[in-house]
C-alpha cells in the first residue's frame, strides 16, 4: 500500500508533546512518528520513548580492536625485531601499556564515528522529508501512514496547532542504494590504497632508487683507476702501486723489452685495441664506449704508472689483466705501447 | 697467478675446511691510564683517519658542529702559578645499559650482546637526535651537514668504513671494522683471538700507550689484569649506564684527571 | 508571570513581568547572561552566519600577511631540509631546541580546546557553549602544526615514514620503547579524534547554514552536512557519539602531554629526568591554552561582531579559570624547583643558579612576572577579568611566560650535561626564527579562514542552552536558574 508522509510544523515543545500524545491515541505506532528539530529535545520532554543507540556497543568493539592492534604492534615488534636495547627486557610492560592505551582510544573513537555514519546512513542521498522552517526553530512532526488515513492525520495536526502541514509522497526518502554504492566505493578506494602501499612496502613494485650506502665516497673512488702517487710523494717502501702486492720497479725500455711487449700485446690486447693500438680491434664493435685509442692524446698524457694500474686493475669495461700478465710483463707491454705512440 | 690471488684462494679453502662455528663472544673493554695521557690529541687524529670522520671547518667547530668520536676534555684547575690542566679522553663508553638505545624510534641504536658493544646503524638513522640528548657523556656526534671530502683527502678514506651522509648520528664503534677483520682472520685460521691482536686506531697511535684495549672476559688479557686496582674509576657511574671504558686516576702533580 | 521555566511559550517570546522592579531585574539578567537572553533561532543563526560572508579589508590584509609568513615557513623548511640541520643554531650538546620548544608549546595550547569542549561538557558547565568551537579550532590547528614540528627537526626527514608501524618486506618496525613512538600514537589519536569531535559538533550547524546559504557556500555546506536533518534518531546518535568522544578524549588529552613530557623525563639529562614532568606539563598546557583561547575569543568577537555571544560572563569565567590554573601551575613548578634548591646536587645547582643569577636570569624573571606576578595581582579583580583588553593583555603575557618556560626547560637546560666540558649555549639563528613565526601565523591563518567557512559559534548548543535555562523568583528578586531537564 502506498505510504504518504506528513510533516507538521509546530512552534514550541509543549504543543509538540501534545500532538504526539494525540497521534499515539489515534493508533499510530511510535516508529511511524519522528520529530525533526534544529536543537535536540529530550525524549521525555516530547513524551517519546527513549531511543537506544547501538553506537556505544560498536565503540566498545572498536576499543577491543584497538587493544588487539596495539598488542600486535608492540608484541609483534618485540618478536620480529628482537634487538636488545638499553638493558631492557625483551617484553617490556610499561611502553606496551602506553601504546596499547593510545591505540585503544583511537579504535574506540574512530569506531564510534564510523558507527554514527553507518547508523544514520550518512551521507544521505536523496531528498527525505525536510522543511526550512525547522532551521528557524519550528519543530517538525513527521508522520508516515497509509494514504487513506492522511486526511484524518492532517486534520489532527492542524487542530493541535500546526503552523503548517506539508505532504511528501513515498519518493521523498533517503536513497539507500546510492549510499551503499558510494560507501562501498569509498571502502574499495581505501582498500586499494592500502594494497598499493603494501605492494610498495613488500617490494612487489620495485622503485629503483639509489641507496646512499653503496655510493659512499670511501669505496666508490677506489673502484676507478687510482692515480699513482704524485712524483713528489715519498714512497714508504719503494714504488708500491698496488696495495698488498710486492713492489716491482719499472722495467727500463729496451729493444728486448719492446719485443717481448709486442708479443704479449698481440696475445692480450690486440683483439680490442687493434694492431696499432688505435682502438679498432675486431671486438671493438661490441663495446660502448669503444676501447681506448692508445696512440691518442689521453693515453699519451698518462704516466707509465697510470697505464700499469689500468692493466692491473682494469678500467670500465676493460677487465683486469693481473692474472694474465706478471708485473714485469706489464712493464714490457707498457714499453711497447710507448713505442707505438712515437 | 699473483700472490694476492693465491692468498685469497687459500683463505677460502681454509674457511671451507674449518668447521662452521659461531663467532665467540667478547667483552671489549678499554682502559685509559690518565697518568700517562699527555693530552697530545694523536688519538683524535687517528680516529678521524681510521673512521672517515669529517673534518669540519673552524667556523663550524666554533658553532659547535665539530665531530670528534674521541675528544680530549681539558679542565683547568687551580689558580696562578699552581694552575694546571687535566685531560680526560672522552669517547663512547659502550655502555651495557646504554641510555641511547631505547629512545631511538627506529632501532638505529642497538646493542650487540655477543660483543657487548653499542652499535649505530647509519642507514637506519633518521636523525631525531634523541640518542644524542640522552647520552650523558655527549659522546654521540651528528652530521649537521653532509660531509665533504674534497680533492686528495678522498685518498685517505678507509674503504672498510662507510662515509655517513648528512642527518645521521655517529659515534665511536671501538673500531668495529678492525674487530671484524681480526675475528674473521682468527675464524679462517681456526684459532682464538690473541690479546693485543685487536687494537683500535686510538690505542695504536697513543705514544705513551695510555689507551689499552682488550677482551676482559679473557683473564690473561692486559685489560683484565690491570682492572680492579685502586686507581680505577668510571665516569658518571652513578647513573647506572655500566660503561665499558675504565679510567685509571692520575697520581702525580701534573697531568691526568683525578 | 515568566519566572519559572515552562513549556508554554517559546523562550524567546516571553514577556517581561509587570512589576517594574522585577522587570528591571529580568532585563539585567538578560543583558548579562547569554543563555537567559533568548532570541528566535533565526536571529541567532543570522548573527553567526551573517558576518561570515562579509570580508573586510582587515581580513584580506591578515590573509596576505599570514599567508606570506606561512609560505616563508615552508620555504625555510625546504631550505633547511636541503642544506642540512647545520643551518640552525643547534650544536653537539644542545641537539634539540627551537622546534621541540614549539612542539611542546603548540601541543600545550591545543589542550585547552579539548578541555573546554569535552571536559566542561561532561561536567555540564553551560557557559562553555559559545566558546567551545573556537577553542576546538585552535586545538586542531595547533595540533597540525605540532605534528609537523618533529618532522622539521629530523635530520633525514624524507625517511620519516620509518617511524610508522607498517608491515614491510624487511620486517623493520619502529621501536615501541621510544618516547617518540609514544608521541606519534598519542598525537595521531588526539589529532584525528579532535577533528572528528569538532566535525560532529559542527554537523547540525552546517545543516542550518546549508538552508540559509546560496551559491558555492550552499554547495559546500550540502556536501559537508552529510544530509543531516535533525530527526530524533539522528540527535540521539549524535548525543551518544559526542558523549563517547567527550569521555574518551579527556584521558587521551591527559595522556598526550604526559607522553610529550616523557620525551624529556625518560632521559638522563639533569633537570629533565624529573618524575613530576607528567602532570606538570599537563597543567602548563592547560594554563597556556586557556590564555590562547581567551585571545582567540577576543579576536573573533571583534572580527565577526559576536558581542551577542561572547559576553563579559564568558571572559570572566575564563579569567577565573586562568587564575586557578596559575595556582596549579605554580604548585607543580615549586615542587620541581624546590629540590635543587634544597639538596645542592652539583649539576642541578649549576642549572638553578643559571636561572636565578646567571645569563638566563632575565628570561627566568620575565617568566615569573608573566606567569605568576601579573596574573595573581590582576585576575582577582572582577573588573580586570571583565575588561576584554585587560584580560587579553594578561593572557598574552601568560603566553610569553609559558613559551619562555618551555624554552628554559628545553633549550637552556639541555646545554648543561654532567660533564662541564660539554656545556654550551644555544643561540637561535634565522631559519628557526622564520619557522617559528611562520607556524604561529599558520595557526592564526587557519582559525581565521575556518571562522569564515563554518559557524564558529555552535548555534544549536546556544539555542539548546537557552531553551533549558530559566529564571526563579525568590521574594522580590529574580535569579537565573539552571533547570536539569535531563
Amino acid at each position: 500500500m502506498a505510504d504518504t508522509q506528513l510533516l507538521g510544523l509546530f512552534n514550541e515543545a509543549a504543543s509538540t508533546a501534545e500532538v504526539i500524545e494525540r497521534l499515539r491515541r489515534a493508533g499510530l505506532g511510535d516508529e511511524q512518528v519522528s520529530v525533526i528539530s534544529s536543537v535536540p529535545y529530550r525524549s521525555r520532554m516530547l513524551r517519546r520513548p527513549e531511543i537506544t543507540s547501538r553506537i556505544s556497543a560498536v565503540a566498545g568493539i572498536g576499543a577491543l580492536v584497538g587493544v588487539v592492534i596495539g598488542l600486535a604492534i608492540t608484541f609483534g615488534t618485540y618478536l620480529l625485531n628482537p634487538l636488545p636495547v638499553g638493558g631492557q627486557p625483551q617484553f617490556p610492560i610499561p611502553p606496551t601499556l602506553i601504546v596499547v592505551f593510545e591505540v585503544t582510544m583511537l579504535g574506540m573513537m574512530w569506531a564510534a564515528f564510523g558507527a554514527f555514519l553507518f547508523i544514520n546512513r550518512m551521507p544521505v542521498f536523496g531528498q527525505p522529508p525536510f522543511s526550512e522552517d525547522v532551521v528557524d526553530g519550528s519543530i517538525g512532526v513527521l508522520v508516515q501512514a497509509e494514504v487513506s488515513r492522511s486526511a484524518g492525520i492532517e486534520r489532527l495536526l492542524r487542530e493541535a496547532g500546526a503552523s503548517a502541514v506539508e505532504r511528501f509522497d513515498s519518493s521523498a526518502r533517503a536513497n539507500n542504494r546510492t549510499w551503499i554504492k558510494v560507501m562501498g566505493g569509498a571502502g574499495a578506494a581505501v582498500t586499494l590504497a592500502l594494497v598499493l602501499v603494501s605492494l610498495l612496502a613488500y617490494d612487489v613494485i620495485k622503485i629503483p632508487f639509489p641507496t646512499n650506502m653503496a655510493d659512499t665516497v670511501s669505496i666508490a673512488h677506489l673502484q676507478g683507476p687510482r692515480l699513482a702517487a704524485p712524483a713528489e710523494a715519498v714512497p714508504v717502501q719503494g714504488p708500491v702501486f698496488i696495495a698488498g702486492q710486492p713492489a716491482v720497479p719499472q722495467v727500463a725500455s729496451s729493444p728486448s723489452s719492446i719485443q717481448r711487449g709486442q708479443v704479449l700485446f698481440g696475445i692480450n690486447c690486440l683483439m680490442c685495441h687493434g694492431e696499432k693500438g688505435q682502438g679498432n680491434g675486431r671486438l671493438a664493435t661490441y663495446f660502448n664506449p669503444k676501447p681506448a685509442d692508445l696512440t691518442g692524446e689521453k693515453v699519451r698524457a698518462f704516466a707509465d704508472s697510470d697505464i700499469f694500474l689500468v692493466i692491473s686493475l682494469g678500467r670500465g669495461q676493460m677487465p683486469s689483466l693481473a692474472e694474465n700478465l706478471s708485473p714485469t710483463s706489464r712493464w714490457d707491454v707498457i714499453n711497447y705501447v710507448r713505442s707505438l705512440q712515437k | 697467478m699473483s700472490e694476492l690471488e693465491t692468498r685469497l684462494l687459500d683463505r677460502g679453502q681454509s674457511a671451507a675446511a674449518a668447521p662452521k662455528t659461531e663467532l665467540p663472544s667478547h667483552k671489549w673493554t678499554m682502559l685509559i691510564d690518565l697518568d700517562k695521557c699527555t693530552g697530545c690529541n694523536a688519538c683524535v687524529v687517528a680516529c678521524h683517519v681510521e673512521n672517515n670522520v669529517p673534518i669540519r671547518s673552524e667556523r663550524e667547530v666554533i658553532r659547535g658542529h665539530g665531530q670528534h668520536w674521541i675528544r680530549i676534555e681539558r679542565y683547568w684547575e687551580g689558580e696562578g702559578d699552581a694552575q694546571r690542566a687535566t685531560f680526560l679522553p672522552m669517547l663512547c663508553q659502550q655502555c651495557s645499559n646504554a641510555p641511547c638505545e631505547p629512545v631511538c624510534p627506529v632501532y638505529a641504536s642497538v646493542h650487540s650482546e655477543r660483543e657487548n658493544l653499542n652499535l649505530q646503524v647509519y642507514n637506519r638513522c633518521v636523525g631525531t637526535r634523541f640518542c644524542g640528548n640522552n647520552c650523558p657523556y655527549r659522546a654521540r656526534q651528528f652530521n649537521w651537514f653532509a660531509p665533504q671530502f674534497e680533492g686528495p683527502i678522498t685518498e685517505m678514506l678507509n674503504p672498510d668504513v662507510t662515509v655517513r651522509s648528512g642527518g645521521v648520528m655517529e659515534k665511536c664503534t671501538f673500531c668495529v671494522q678492525r674487530i671484524r677483520r681480526v675475528e674473521e682472520d682468527a675464524l679462517v685460521e681456526g684459532r682464538p683471538l690473541r690479546d693485543g691482536e685487536m687494537v683500535p686506531a686510538c690505542a695504536q697511535t697513543c705514544p705513551t700507550s695510555a689507551i689499552v684495549f682488550g677482551d676482559r672476559s679473557d683473564p690473561q688479557s692486559q685489560v683484565a689484569q690491570r682492572l680492579g686496582g685502586q686507581r680505577e674509576f668510571q665516569v658518571l657511574e652513578h647513573l647506572g649506564t655500566a660503561p665499558n671504558v675504565y679510567y685509571l686516576k692520575a697520581g702525580g702533580s701534573d697531568g691526568g684527571a683525578g | 508571570m515568566a519566572e519559572q521555566a515552562s513549556l508554554e511559550s517559546p523562550v524567546w517570546n516571553r514577556p517581561l513581568p509587570d512589576d517594574p522592579e522585577l522587570a528591571a531585574q529580568v532585563r539585567e539578567i538578560r543583558e548579562k547572561h547569554l543563555l537567559q537572553d533568548a532570541r528566535p533561532p533565526r536571529e541567532v543563526a543570522e548573527k553567526v552566519l551573517g558576518p561570515m560572508a562579509r570580508l573586510g579589508r582587515v581580513f584580506w590584509l591578515a590573509l596576505i600577511v599570514l599567508g606570506g609568513l606561512t609560505a616563508t615557513w615552508l620555504a625555510t623548511w625546504a631550505y633547511q631540509a636541503y642544506q642540512g640541520m647545520g643551518v640552525t643554531g643547534l650544536n653537539r650538546t644542545i641537539m634539540w631546541a627551537p622546534y621541540i620548544v614549539n612542539f611542546v608549546y603548540f601541543i600545550g595550547i591545543g589542550h585547552a580546546g579539548t578541555f573546554i569542549s569535552a571536559a566542561l561538557r561532561v561536567l555540564k558547565f553551560e557557559w562553555r557553549a559559545p566558546i567551545s568551537r573556537a577553542a576546538e579550532s585552535l586545538t586542531v590547528f595547533a595540533l597540525l602544526v605540532a605534528f609537523t614540528m618533529p618532522l622539521i627537526h629530523m635530520g633525514r626527514v624524507w625517511k620519516f615514514y620509518w617511524m610508522l608501524p607498517f608491515p614491510n618486506q624487511r620486517q623493520l618496525w619502529p621501536n615501541p620503547r621510544s618516547p617518540i613512538f609514544w608521541d606519534m600514537t598519542a598525537i595521531f589519536t588526539y589529532l584525528t579524534c579532535s577533528m572528528l569531535f569538532m566535525y560532529l559538533g559542527i554537523l547540525p550547524d552546517i545543516a542550518i547554514a546549508r538552508e540559509k546559504a546560496s551559491g558555492w557556500r550552499k554547495r559546500l555546506y550540502t556536501v559537508l552536512a552529510l544530509g543531516w536533518r535533525g530527526t530524533d534518531r539522528e540527535w540521539k546518535h549524535l548525543d551518544t557519539t559526542l558523549n563517547i568522544f567527550s569521555y574518551g578524549i579527556i584521558p587521551v588529552m591527559f595522556s598526550v602531554h604526559t607522553v610529550v613530557s616523557w620525551d624529556f623525563a625518560m632521559t638522563l639529562q639533569p633537570g629533565w629526568n624529573s618524575s613530576i614532568f607528567g602532570p606538570y606539563f599537563v597543567v602548563g598546557a592547560l594554563y597556556s591554552g586557556v590564555g590562547a583561547v581567551i585571545i582567540i575569543m577576543a579576536i573573533l568577537r571583534k572580527a565577526l561582531h559576536l558581542e551577542y555571544f561572547l559576553r563579559e560572563e564568558h571572559f570572566n569565567a575564563m579569567g577565573k579559570f586562568l587564575l586557578i590554573l596559575s595556582f596549579t601551575w605554580v604548585y607543580f613548578y615549586f615542587n620541581d624547583y624546590l629540590l635543587p634548591w634544597y639538596h645542592k646536587e652539583p649539576i642541578l645547582t649549576v642549572i638553578f643558579r643559571l636561572f636565578t643569577s646567571g645569563w638566563a636570569a632575565p628570561l627566568w624573571f620575565t617568566m615569573l612576572i608573566a606567569n605568576i606576578l601579573i596574573p595573581w595581582a590582576t585576575l582577582w579583580s572582577r573588573k580586570v577579568r571583565s575588561s576584554i583588553p585587560a584580560l587579553v593583555g594578561v593572557a598574552l603575557l601568560v603566553q610569553v611566560g609559558m613559551y619562555i618556560e618551555r624554552y628554559l626547560i628545553v633549550a637552556v637546560t639541555l646545554g648543561y650535561p654532567e660533564l662541564p666540558f660539554d656545556w654550551a649555549v644555544y643561540v637561535p639563528r634565522l631559519p628557526e626564527i622564520l619557522i617559528t613565526l611562520g607556524v604561529f601565523a599558520f595557526v592564526v591563518l587557519g582559525i581565521t579562514v575556518l571562522s569564515r567557512l563554518v559557524p564558529i559559534i555552535p548555534i544549536w548548543e546556544v539555542v539548546e542552552g537557552q531553551l533549558l535555562q530559566g529564571t526563579r523568583r525568590i521574594g522580590r528578586a529574580i535569579f537565573p536558574a539552571k533547570t536539569e531537564a535531563d
